[in-house]
């Protein structure tokens, strides 16, 4: 029987890999949280960095929990093939379905030396496919803090080929765990004009 | 913390629960008791009454909120020299997110108090409750897109208090039984409305009803 998202997704060049413990380890991940790159990748988020191992170990076993309950799926990102640090952990991609709406909402961070190769474009790519094709979704919705130019740029691009358009900048829509309330601007991609894009080939394994 | 009376022009905004018994709410709100409630309701979140106990049960919901400082919820009375004065209009609220210091704003006014410019009255009145008295950072308000007449008074009061249209948010609301609809949202931030409104005042607080 298939669980409701896949454990597997394959692009041409990344391996999208279920959150477990065999695919994240629980060190790294705390080790990143507390480094001076950790600080600025996950700037701009409602939740605090992990202060503990105990902490990056809890995230993990509510990760499988939300995945196995249908509720969202997170999966490390890893080059693969000829890719320049292939195998290696290279971030989270988040798809978290608002199942009564019949919207996925998507998001990514990447590790800083991961960036300018256009994975998060590879990765929405995949991930959209799930949402419309597997999950029966009607719409992605794809929110990001005002200051997160990189963030910008990168999904821009990726809303503009798959047929989707910038919604608007909701004021103080977010309540972080820390710090003020902040504003998110908001893209949606319709499953029709999606169908209609260029879309590249994406494998779903189980 | 909520004054229980507010006083604008031409209105009366008396705290809902208090002001209103669940039979004459029912006279009003049930879709047996009125010949225009559910026109009336066709683009907003709730679906008229079915039965007095629905309506009792309504209003038991604004004391809670009321008591929680989730939200404020008044009856909306034309006052002496209007037309209909004493008359039960409507109702109309302020909800509160206290996480993000957001108030929003709702509204349903009966079909004969369409046209008279009291949505932009009360809606300057609770700016002035969620400003001044609550020192929220943002008022909001979020309407159907099909809602034309709704969509207007709003651009209209929300230009006047400095604020904007910020744009629409896709699949937001699923009422029952029916496919998600979009809403469009306005906002003003306190800054912006401290800009437009200067100190000119647009409303009285009453502290407590009378008996």
């Amino acid at each position: 029987m298939a669980d409701l998202f896949p454990r597997t997704v394959e692009t041409e060049r990344l391996r999208l890999r279920a959150v477990s413990d065999d695919t994240v380890d629980a060190r790294a991940l705390y080790d990143l949280h507390g480094s001076v790159e950790g600080e600025r990748l996950l700037s701009h988020r409602s939740s605090d960095p992990h202060r503990t191992l105990r902490e990056s170990h809890e995230w993990i076993d509510e990760v499988v929990a939300a995945f196995e309950s249908g509720e969202t799926a997170r999966y490390a990102v890893v080059p693969k093939g000829s890719e320049d640090g292939a195998g290696e952990f290279a971030g989270i991609a988040e798809l978290l379905p608002q199942w009564d709406r019949g919207v996925a909402y998507l998001a990514i961070w990447l590790r800083e030396r991961f960036w300018g190769r256009s994975y998060s474009g590879e990765r929405a790519a995949a991930l959209l496919q799930v949402a419309f094709d597997r999950l029966d979704l009607d719409q992605a919705s794809i929110a990001r803090h005002p200051d997160n130019g990189n963030s910008k740029r990168a999904i821009e691009r990726y809303v503009e080929r798959f047929g989707g358009r910038h919604d608007g900048r909701f004021r103080r829509m977010v309540a972080p765990d820390s710090g003020e309330p902040y504003d998110l601007v908001v893209y949606t991609i319709d499953r029709a004009d999606w169908r209609a894009s260029d879309r590249p080939e994406v494998t779903v394994r189980e | 913390m909520f004054p229980e009376q507010i006083l604008t022009d031409r209105l009366r905004l008396d705290r809902h629960d208090v002001a209103v018994d669940a039979l004459e709410f029912y006279e009003h709100a049930g879709a047996s008791g009125s010949d225009t409630v559910a026109e009336e309701c066709e683009f907003l979140s709730w679906r008229p009454h079915d039965h007095p106990k629905e309506s009792h049960d309504v209003l038991a919901g604004f004391t809670e909120a009321w008591d929680e400082r989730g939200s404020a919820t008044y009856a909306v009375f034309p006052r002496e020299g209007e037309p209909d004065a004493g008359e039960f209009a409507g109702n109309t609220g302020l909800h509160l997110d206290w996480d993000t210091r957001v108030g929003t704003l709702g509204i349903w006014l009966r079909k004969p108090f369409w046209g008279r410019g009291y949505s932009g009255e009360r809606a300057r009145a609770l700016a002035e409750l969620a400003f001044r008295r609550l020192d929220l950072d943002l008022l909001a308000v979020t309407v159907f897109p099909g809602n034309e007449k709704s969509v207007r008074a709003i651009e209209k009061y929300v230009e006047r208090m400095g604020g904007r249209r910020e744009g629409r948010i896709r699949n937001q609301v699923v009422p029952d039984g029916e496919d998600p609809r979009d809403v469009l949202r306005f906002s003003v931030s306190q800054a912006e409305w401290r800009d437009a409104v200067c100190e000119e005042s647009h409303a009285e607080f009453v502290e407590e009803l009378d008996g």
